[in-house]
């Protein structure tokens, strides 16, 4: 008998517990250490046991716990709780980074929930201290300072805000009363006046939004598919007005101000020029030939050199398209993809976000309807099919019917790239003679051509990808997206290399002849000009005149007549219009450099395009009979533009850097590369005096090793931005598995509490999945979860193991215990797999059925061992003092001994036909600890009691 | 600007900038869409108490181009109007710019879910999803199929199994659904 035994037998129903279980008092407390239990039950445990052995002081300190002792119980076990270790696998990132960045957001979010469940604070003048707190939650901890934003965020109503405001404004009042020092006030100042500009700004640019009513038109007929357009549209308008003012000022304006001569002077403007950018317009600022390769000194004493700001301004006009589109794009992905899983909630986003609510009209309205039952409807009829596969005929036809269309479509484009190839290189001439001299139709023969493939070409791969049958209508509308881009990316390439061919070049000047200068990048520009142009007009009169106007005229016309019952109006075309508008913008990148002002073509040719198509719209098309997903396709037009930009501005560099310049006209025609003027500017400050030191920054900065480490540095950048980004994706995945695991963790402690509250008044316990072994067994199965946490070892798991009353001790084992074992993981976790084996051995194996259950989350499964109270510590029939000690803390943080009738417990305990449950065990003897403390106040119980 | 000064004082027009995601003109907008509502009852100035003493009968709101189609509209206006049927301005503020473009996901969220909750108990239980349901499709769907759609939704929202979504699960779903920022969205 050690000290704890003797100090036990004090208490009366303890000692009767000991006495009935307890053989061997030494076992009392190797119980206490299961690391002991394990060496000596299992040998299988002794290498890999994490848990330490309780320094032998600890062990025998002879007290029972103080009411904190007691209160602190329950906050380990919710610590222990598999939404809490969880965070600790994730090496504490969960505990440290997020609370402190969250912790207001928290706090807010908070308030939020409790502002649904009090609903809103309703008109009513509010008491001063909840405006308080609601200010103390919204402001900035160390100025004081309510940002608007986060004012605006707050879902109450206008007359809490108008409050609060208020309340902010009055601490601002009080604070500037106060003496503080001239730099506090300085840099307060700054900070407000910062503030105050950042709003400003935002505010000018939410002025500055265009076109709001008439995309609210569009919006309110036809939902926000076909608004998505019009706003795609504005999107390419607005950037190509800083794009425009950009060029103009630093290429077109300095030439403008000194023009060299023509060398043709006798051309003049007939008008005709407009549409084939050649004749008249060849010579102006329109095109590269015509800049100088000098400098200019319109204003006397400045020099402005020509083909250095030619190079630049493109190249600042691409930096400049760049920043804007890669913003665009990114924030479009974030939102669409990164925040949003559709797959995931298929049946949410149908449900909650299915209505749009900027629908203004009665008929798109009943139209809204239709198509949310139809789509409901639609993957109601899917998920029923999802369970049947397509059979290995089926699987064939699909595959020799995909097959075919892709071979139609790639033979197709082929067919089509190479006409456009050897139309440029020898039918061209042939065709220009078929033509009898007709001047324009020569010059925009090729135009006319590509703007053909254009038309029609989308319109087939619609078709083709149609009897393909997809699934679904998203993997439908993608593929279309795919082969159309390419098709289109393809036509431009080739005219890209056919110009920049070096054979082509002589041969297409030979051809070309005469009257023009030899200056294949003006040619390339004219071609390109005219490409825009030309697609213009079939845009508007093909697609928009003929196929929306001319068939709304046609439905009129032939209304109610039998065989035209299924003739409707046109519905937009949002995916075929909108590759267009990314098939003229990739033309205006590629002809920038060689044709300056394309820019500001592109800016009238949208701003037309604008009220054109949203006319036609409007009075000829009928709303969509299917649903637009609009975020992630918005998403993939944008993509696609950043795609096409890349791909321009490579093209572009080749040019600056590989391809020989005319030399007969441009900036560049006395060097070998238009590349060189740099070179050349570097050399020339190199020549001068102080061009010493500028020199040797610049051979440090092209140095091989310079350029090395500035690619290892951007290399190291990326892994490390990398694995952050894989580091949060982790975090975010594990802060999920917690907010599921939170919900577990409650119904737990919830049935806890119940359980300790039908034990203390005597009823027998709820009968529910949980409580498996009703009364005569009170057990209380802790692992009624559906997961559980990984969980690295940690000294307080020990605690938390013993601490479960998880498995009763004093009744026979007849009901069954509920066990999780993951199949995939008993080879892996020694912890929880051999002590299962340890214990189903020791313990009596006719009277335990152990369930396996298998985990939704393999996981988070190793926070069973924190939960899975060694049994072998049972089956060695000794349930030792210190666990005694341990339910004690349990037990009295959980019922509040105040309310605890002393007799009633020892009534139950001894009216029990199959023992003293061990919760009840532990309240008696919690309060007989609490009778013998207070009678003898020893030495060592003192601190933090009652 | 005249004009500006005699619907609004600074101050006001100031806090309402501050509290909502609108700019003065947007604000002088939305009040031009207040008094075409009911010209008698609403004045042009608004200085004063006005903006929170002058009140209109939710039908009026709920008939307004901007909410007439929409299934929801009863439920957006008595959200609005703090479960009172009467709107003042400043509600009819605060509504739109719940909807407007600028408003982020966790405000719309917020509105959403309040909207959806049609018994107001702070849950969507069945029977808020089903009345969602036929609202959205307009009684084009029948029961069977309504109650199967029900139970997919809230399998897929649930996490504590209590058969019905809470703030926090409607949350977590709803920020992950890429469509409902462009759809709970009225342009003004």
């Amino acid at each position: 008998m050690n000290v704890y035994d003797t100090e036990l037998e004090e208490h009366p129903i303890v000692t009767q517990q000991h006495q009935n279980y307890s053989t061997n008092g030494e076992l009392g407390y190797q119980g206490y250490t299961p690391a002991a239990v394990y060496q000596g039950n299992n040998e299988l445990d002794r290498d890999d046991d994490p848990y330490q052995p309780y320094p032998q002081d600890a062990l025998l300190r002879n007290r029972m716990p103080t009411a904190r002792e007691a209160a602190s119980g329950i906050e380990e076990i919710i610590m222990e709780m598999p939404s809490r270790t969880i965070s600790r696998g994730m090496g504490g990132h969960i505990g440290t980074m997020v609370n402190a960045t969250l912790a207001r957001r928290s706090a807010s979010r908070y308030r939020k929930r409790q502002l649904v469940t009090q609903g809103t604070f309703d008109g009513i003048e509010r008491p001063n201290d909840e405006i308080q707190e609601l200010y103390e939650e919204l402001a900035d901890e160390q100025t004081g300072e309510i940002d608007n934003e986060e004012l605006r965020q707050f879902p109450v109503s206008m007359a809490v805000k108008k409050q609060v405001r208020s309340h902010a404004n009055e601490n601002r009042e009080k604070k500037k009363s106060r003496t503080v020092g001239s730099f506090k006030i300085w840099r307060y100042n700054m900070s407000i006046k910062w503030r105050h500009f950042k709003q400003d700004t935002k505010k000018f640019a939410q002025n500055f939004r265009l076109w709001q009513h008439d995309l609210k038109q569009v919006e309110g007929h036809f939902g926000t598919g076909v608004s998505s357009y019009f706003t795609f549209l504005r999107g390419l308008f607005l950037l190509s007005i800083p794009s425009f003012i950009f060029n103009f000022a630093f290429i077109s304006l300095p030439q403008l101000l000194q023009q060299p001569n023509r060398t043709d002077p006798n051309i003049t403007f007939t008008g005709e020029e407009l549409l084939t950018g050649a004749n008249w317009l060849t010579e102006t600022i329109m095109y590269y030939g015509y800049y100088i390769n000098g400098t200019i000194e319109a204003i006397p004493g400045s020099e402005y050199d020509m083909p250095l700001a030619y190079l630049l301004a493109t190249a600042g006009y691409f930096v400049l398209c760049l920043i804007l589109i890669v913003r665009t794009t990114a924030s479009s992905f974030r939102q669409n993809y990164v925040d949003g899983r559709s797959d995931y909630n298929n049946f949410i986003s149908k449900v909650f976000c299915a209505w749009d609510f900027g629908i203004t009209s009665e008929t798109a309205a009943k139209l809204q309807h239709k198509t949310i039952t139809t789509e409901l409807k639609e993957i109601l009829s899917e998920q029923r099919r999802s369970g049947e596969s397509r059979d290995f005929q089926e699987k064939l036809k699909f595959f020799s019917l995909r097959l075919l269309t892709w071979t139609l479509y790639l033979s197709l484009t082929g067919g089509c790239m190479a006409l456009v190839y050897f139309v440029n290189d020898f039918l061209l001439d042939d065709i220009k003679k078929g033509l009898g001299g007709i001047v324009i139709l020569e010059q925009i023969a090729l135009a006319l051509i590509v703007s053909s493939i254009n038309l029609i070409m989308p319109i087939i791969i619609n078709l083709l990808t149609h009897l393909e049958k997809y699934k679904y209508p998203r993997h439908e509308i993608y593929i279309a997206v795919f082969r159309n881009y390419i098709l289109k990316m393809g036509l431009i390439a080739v005219i890209c290399a056919f110009w920049t061919d070096d054979e082509l070049k002589s041969t297409s000047n030979d051809n070309n002849g005469s009257a023009t200068v030899e200056c294949w990048e003006t040619e390339l520009g004219q071609e390109i000009y005219r490409l825009v142009i030309i697609d213009f007009l079939f845009t508007i009169f093909f697609a928009t005149f003929c196929a929306e106007f001319l068939r709304k005229l046609l439905v009129l016309l032939l209304d109610g007549k039998e065989m035209c019952r299924k003739l409707d109006r046109a519905e937009f075309a949002i995916v075929n219009s909108v590759m267009d508008l990314i098939y003229g913008q990739t033309l205006c990148w590629i002809g920038v450099f060689f044709c300056p002002l394309l820019a500001g073509i592109v800016f009238i040719k949208y701003f037309f395009m604008f009220y054109i198509k949203k006319v036609s719209v409007m009075q000829n098309c009928r709303p969509s009979r299917k649903r637009w997903r609009g975020g992630q396709s918005q998403t993939i037009f944008i993509g696609l533009l950043l795609l096409s930009f890349l791909l321009s501005a490579i093209f572009l560099c080749v040019v600056v850097f590989r391809e020989v310049p005319s030399t007969a006209c441009g900036p560049y025609r006395d060097q070998d590369r238009s590349y060189d003027v740099v070179v050349n500017l570097f050399n020339s400050l190199y020549a001068t005096s102080s061009g010493q030191w500028f020199a040797t920054i610049m051979d440090i900065i092209f140095s091989v090793w310079f350029l090395y480490s500035v690619a290892a540095g951007l290399l190291v950048w990326a892994v490390i931005k990398s694995s952050e980004a894989k580091g949060y994706e982790e975090l975010v995945r594990s802060l999920r598995a917690q907010i599921e695991l939170q919900g577990d963790d409650k119904q737990l402690l919830l049935k806890w509490l119940q359980s300790t509250v039908a034990n203390q008044n005597g009823k027998p316990p709820p009968t529910g999945g949980a409580f498996q072994g009703g009364k005569e067994n009170h057990v209380i199965p802790i692992l009624h979860h559906r997961d559980s946490a990984k969980s690295t070892p940690c000294p307080s798991r020990s605690a938390s193991a013993r601490n479960s009353p998880k498995h009763d001790i004093n009744a026979p084992m007849t009901g069954d215990v509920l066990t999780y074992v993951d199949p995939q993981h008993v080879q892996a976790s020694h912890l929880v797999g051999e002590r299962m084996m340890a214990t189903t051995s020791f313990s009596n194996p006719s009277q335990i059925s152990l369930r396996q259950r298998e985990h939704k989350d393999p996981l988070l499964h190793k926070a069973l061992a924190n939960q899975q109270r060694p049994r072998s510590m049972f089956v060695e029939g000794v349930p030792s003092s210190y666990d005694t000690q341990r339910r004690n803390s349990f037990a009295g943080a959980s019922v509040d001994l105040e309310d605890l009738d002393t007799e009633t417990v020892y009534e139950e305990i001894l009216s029990d036909p199959n023992g003293p449950s061990p919760l009840l065990l532990a309240l008696s003897a919690k309060v007989q600890a609490e009778k013998s403390q207070s009678s003898e106040q020893r030495p060592g119980y003192g601190r933090g009691g009652y | 600007m005249g004009n500006q000064q005699t619907t609004f004082s600074q101050d006001q027009l100031d806090r309402y900038q501050d509290c909502t995601y609108f700019t003065a003109s947007e604000i002088l907008r939305l009040h031009k869409k207040f008094r075409q509502l009911s010209p008698e009852l609403v004045p042009t100035d608004m200085t004063g108490n006005k903006c929170t003493d002058v009140l209109l009968p939710a039908s009026l709101v709920e008939g307004m181009p901007e909410l007439k189609d929409n299934p929801f509209a009863d439920r957006i206006v008595r959200v609005f109007s703090d479960g009172t049927s009467l709107v003042n301005f400043e509600n009819f503020l605060c509504m739109f710019s719940a909807f407007s473009e600028q408003a982020p996901c966790e405000v719309k969220a917020f509105y959403a879910f309040r909207i959806y909750d049609a018994d107001e108990d702070q849950f969507l239980n069945e029977n808020d999803l089903v009345w969602t349901l036929q609202r959205l499709t307009g009684g084009h769907l029948n029961k069977e199929e309504i109650d199967l759609v029900v139970k997919k939704v809230l399998e897929e929202a649930e996490m504590d199994d209590d058969a019905r979504i809470s703030f926090m699960e409607f949350e977590h779903v709803i920020y992950r659904s890429p469509d409902f920022l462009s759809t709970f969205h009225i342009r003004i």
